[in-house]
Order: C-alpha cells, then structure tokens, then sequence
C-alpha cells in the first residue's frame, strides 16, 4: 500500500530519530550524574541526621530526607550511580556468555542442540525469580546482583548470536574463508562474530533497561543490594513504609527510574530503526520478505 | 501434523530437565555450609551435623541430584525448614491470591490492550496512533511496583478511595476480594496492555496489507466489517502468543506486586523463604513457576495451531 506517501514517511522518520535523540540525552544525562554523582550529591548518601529525620524538600535537602535522615537527593544521585555500574556490568557479562553460547552452539551442530537445550531451560524461569533464586543462595551485594542477572540474560543473547550465526554460516564469504584453510576460531572471531554484533547491540539497550530495573525491583524487595547502600530501588523500599509521611521517598526514585527506563527505551528503538533494518520492517508493520 | 504435536510435547521433557537441574543447583551455589546457614551462627557442630544429615547434604553431590529428580517424579518437594510442612502444602495455601492477582492482570491488559492496538492500527499513522503508542512507551517504562506505589498514594493515601493494602480472601465475599484485588491488578496489567496494544498494532497492520482484506474492501465491504470480522480474526493470533510469552513478566511482577500490596501470595512465599534462608520452600516455588511457564507456553503453542490452520510444521 502507498498510503504512506513520501512525505509522511520523511516525516515519520524525522520524528522517529527526534525522539530517539531525546532517549539519548536522558541516557547521557544519567550517565553524567553517574560520574559526577560525588560532586552534585551534596550531601554523603550515608550521612545520617536523626533531627531531620522524613523532612520535606528544601533548599538544604532538595528531596527531602528519609527515615535516618539521609539526604534523598544524595540517595538518588548515587543510585544513578549504582544504576549504571550495574547496568553497563550486566550488559557485558551477559554478552560475554551469551556471545560464547551463540557462537558455538551456531557454528558447531552438535553443541547446538545439548547448548540449545540448557538456553530454553533456564528461559522457562521468570527473570526476576531466577535472580531472586540465585540472590537466595549468593547473598545480598553489589557483585552477585550483577551476576545473578547477567545469567538471566545469557540464554536471550545466546539465542540472538546463534539465529545470525546459522545465516552467516552458509554465507560465501565464510565458505570462502573455510576453503582457504582459515582456522575455525579466526573465521568465528574475524568473520562471523563481527557480522552477527548489531542485534545483538540494540538488544543490549533492553538488557540495560532490564537489569536497571532488575537491580531496583531486588533491592525494593529487600534481596538485591544491602540496604544502606544508595539505590533506587532501596529509596523505593523506605518509601514504601512511610508513604503517607514522606511522599518524596517514592516520587523522586520514581521519576528517575522511569527517566531512565524511558530513554533506554526510546534510544533502543532508535537504535534498532538505524542497525536492524530487518527489525523496522516489524515494527513498522511492513512485511519482512 | 501429528509429527509436530508429538515433537512439540516431547521438547517440553529435556526443560523439565534443564529446570529440575538449575533448582537444585541453585541452591547448591551458596558458599559455604547450607546447613550451618540455616542452623543459625548459634548452632551447636552436632545439630548442624544432623540438619546436614536430614536434608542430605552429606551426600554426594550426583547422588543428591538424583535423590531430587526421584523426589519430584513423586510430586514431594520437601519440607520447609521454617514453616515445619511439606513445601507443596505451603504453596497449595499461597496460591489463591496470586492466580486471582495474575488472572484479572490478564484481562485487564487484554482489555486495554487489544483494543487500543485495533484502533491504533485502523487509524495508523494519525495522532490516535501517536498517542497510543506514546502512551504505550511510558506503560513500558514504569516498573510495575513503582505504579502501585503510585496508585496506593493517589487512590489510599490521598482520595482514599481504596484500601491501601492487605488482601481479603474469596471467603470473605467477591465483591471486597476484587476490590483488594483492583490495585494491584490494574499495576500489574497496565504495564502487560502496553506490550499486547504495541503486538496487536503491527500484526493487524501486517494482516490490513493482505490481498484478502483489499479483496473485501473492493467488494465494498464497509471498514468496521473489515477491521472486525476479517482482518481481527487473523491478527489475534500473535496477540495469543504474547500472553503466553509474558506469563513470565506477569508471574514475576505478581512477586514484586505482592509485597508492595502486603498480599499473602507466591510471591510473599519466596521472598520471606529467601530472607529466612528456607530453601525447599525458594526451590519448590521457583520449580513450579518455571513449570507453569513450560507447560502455558505448549498450551498457547498448541491453540495457536488449531486457531492459524495456515501453520503447517513438518
């Protein structure tokens, strides 16, 4: 159908990269409180002061204060913090993993089913219970947060890198390779592997997004990272407790989750449209012939 | 047909495999002695020694694995070390809130969910659409326990319309059941709606491009004829898949809603087992989600080939 004449279309890609635009600000924005977070935090995000115990927002506290008397503000700038770091470590272990996993279980057939196998096992639990599982048994920190859901994650980018792997494979350019007597390993490495990485990047943004959200739902429970230390997700779990005295302990994390969630999101699409052209034609509802 | 049937229904074996072997494992992760963990710092050598005794730990590790698999093959998932009961009791109990709490999510996200995504694609393009699928970005970027903190301060704190926690039981009537439930399903389910209005859009978009949809507009078939009775038939049937696919999202949601809602549920379960170091009750919890997952992902697999007759597998 060519109901989407020239111009809407111009139009809607405009659009389209605006927006992914805004997603990139709001993820530079996070990444810049990251590291700056020890200069505009104000305050020590452990700096307890009993007398200003749940006081609103002011000029001194601008997000107010919690049940210690800790500064929100600080709080929150150093979960961004926290946000990132486990954000950005869950990315790569996950990739780490799931690149191995693909690549082998793509390449070589009879790895593939046993590998295969292992993937869609671990893919029939619920992400955030096989994390609350294995927090159970590690305990609660930074460290084994990152790693129980960087294994969660595993499987989905296992399976990406072995769906391009299949493809890549029969191409005439690795066939080449294999005829002139290139090692296995190198084809893999220098071939096949650069070939499969841009799905498996946009991925990465939704991996981010997910194991930022990961890390907050844990903490909010009380099984991610120990509770004095700043994140989000532990602002949120005090929140909960005097949310009829102290409102600011909920609204601000809140926001700044979902600032951040948002512009992962709106920048993973952008992102997609730019790298995974096979991907628009989905979202897009165009037919991917 | 019936080549892929069997085919389909025997892959659901080596998961069960690969899922009875990670909850085991799992707990055998834990550095160090579980059996002094959950003894306390304060336990005696000989009443760890025979907790480790009674929970088979001083077994090896393969003759534990096996001792598992038996276990489950029986349907016994063990005893709570906390609660002093077969783990399959505790759950038995748990389970009414959590399956009425991730039923009405579904409905409420297949509810808001199809619909929006029929009207987004109907009206593709325009600032319906637009708006829609704005709305649908922010619905997927709000973390579900950070919207029922939202809807307990607006809807509990401040208009106290409704109560801001605590769950009434079926026993207690219908009516105060649903209206514990309301809260914590409309959190849950939003978040599901955007995911089923964003899948509901591009399938119906892809089935409005078929030649028989041009076919029955050139008849003169009057668009609402069109939208509802030829192309809807067709595009749900992605929409199926996704329910089944985010079971997953929704059951793990039901464990972070369950807490913020103060309601007695799965969810509850294991996150009280995993602060108590409870770790039959952490296994048989996960194992059955993980199960539950297996066996509606088949299900969906298998309406989808009843409903889509266009589907041929080898």
């Amino acid at each position: 159908m060519s109901d989407a004449a020239p111009r809407t279309r111009w139009l809607r890609l405009l659009l389209r990269r605006r927006i992914a635009l805004l997603g990139a600000i709001l993820v530079v924005v996070d990444v810049l409180v990251a590291v700056l977070a020890p200069l505009i935090g104000r305050w020590e995000p452990q700096r307890l002061d009993v007398q200003a115990r749940l006081a609103p927002p002011t000029a001194a506290h601008w997000m107010g204060t919690d049940d210690v008397g800790r500064d929100v503000w600080s709080r929150v700038v150093h979960g961004t913090r926290l946000s990132m770091v486990v954000g950005g470590a869950v990315v790569l272990l996950s990739f780490a993993g799931g690149i191995v996993c693909g690549l082998l279980g793509g390449y070589y057939r009879p790895l593939d089913n046993v590998l295969m196998r292992i993937m869609d096992g671990f893919m029939a639990f619920p992400g955030i219970i096989l994390a609350i599982a294995m927090m159970a048994s590690l305990g609660p920190s930074v460290v084994n947060v990152i790693v129980a859901l960087g294994v969660v994650y595993v499987p989905r980018v296992a399976r990406i890198v072995r769906g391009s792997v299949l493809v890549i494979r029969e191409t005439p350019y690795v066939e080449a390779a294999l005829a002139l007597g290139v090692p296995d390993l190198i084809v893999l490495g220098r071939h096949v592997l650069p070939n499969c990485l841009s799905p498996v990047i946009v991925q990465g943004t939704f991996i981010f997004a997910a194991a930022v959200l990961g890390e907050a739902a844990l903490s909010f429970l009380g099984v991610g990272v120990p509770p004095q230390i700043p994140s989000w997700g532990n602002v949120l779990a005090e929140g909960r407790l005097y949310l009829q005295q102290a409102p600011w302990l909920t609204l601000f994390p809140g926001a700044a989750i979902m600032g951040c969630i948002l512009g992962l999101n709106l920048f993973g699409d952008g992102l997609r449209d730019l790298l995974d052209p096979k991907m628009q034609g989905i979202a897009t509802g165009v037919r991917p012939s | 047909m019936q080549t892929y049937l069997l085919h389909r229904v025997l892959a659901v074996l080596p998961v069960m495999l690969v899922v009875a072997t990670v909850t085991f494992v799992l707990i055998h992760l834990a550095p160090g002695d579980p059996a002094s963990i959950i003894a306390g710092p304060d336990a005696t050598p000989e009443n760890v020694a025979r907790l480790r005794h009674q929970l088979g730990l001083d077994e090896p590790l393969p003759a534990q694995l096996f001792r598992w698999y038996g276990r489950l093959l029986r349907g016994d998932l063990g005893d709570s070390i906390f609660l002093r009961r077969p783990v399959t009791e505790a759950i038995v109990e748990r389970l009414e809130p959590t399956l009425l709490l991730t039923s009405w999510a579904t409905l409420i996200a297949v509810l808001i969910g199809v619909p929006a995504g029929i009207v987004s694609a109907r009206y593709h393009n325009t600032a319906v659409d637009q708006s829609f699928m704005g709305l649908a970005l922010i619905g997927l970027s709000i973390p579900n326990f950070l919207l029922g903190l939202l809807m307990i301060l607006v809807f509990g704190v401040w208009l106290r319309w409704l109560p801001v926690a605590g769950y009434v039981s079926l026993d207690g009537g219908l009516w105060p059941n649903a209206r514990s439930l309301l809260m914590p399903s409309v959190s849950l389910g939003l978040v599901q709606s955007a995911l089923i209005a964003r899948i509901t859009r591009s399938s119906m978009l892809d089935v409005l491009r078929e030649q028989y949809i041009l076919a029955s507009r050139a008849k003169g078939l009057a668009e609402r004829a069109v939208v509802y009775k030829h192309a809807l038939k067709n595009a749900i049937i992605p929409t199926l898949t996704v329910i089944g696919i985010t079971f997953a999202i929704l059951v793990g949601g039901a464990v972070v809603i369950e807490t913020v809602f103060n309601i007695p549920g799965l969810g509850r379960l294991i996150i009280s087992a995993v602060l108590r170091r409870d770790y039959p009750v952490i296994q048989g919890v996960v194992l059955i989600i993980a199960v539950t997952y297996t066996l509606i992902n088949l299900a969906v697999d298998l309406v989808y080939l009843t409903l889509d007759p266009r589907i041929r597998y080898r």
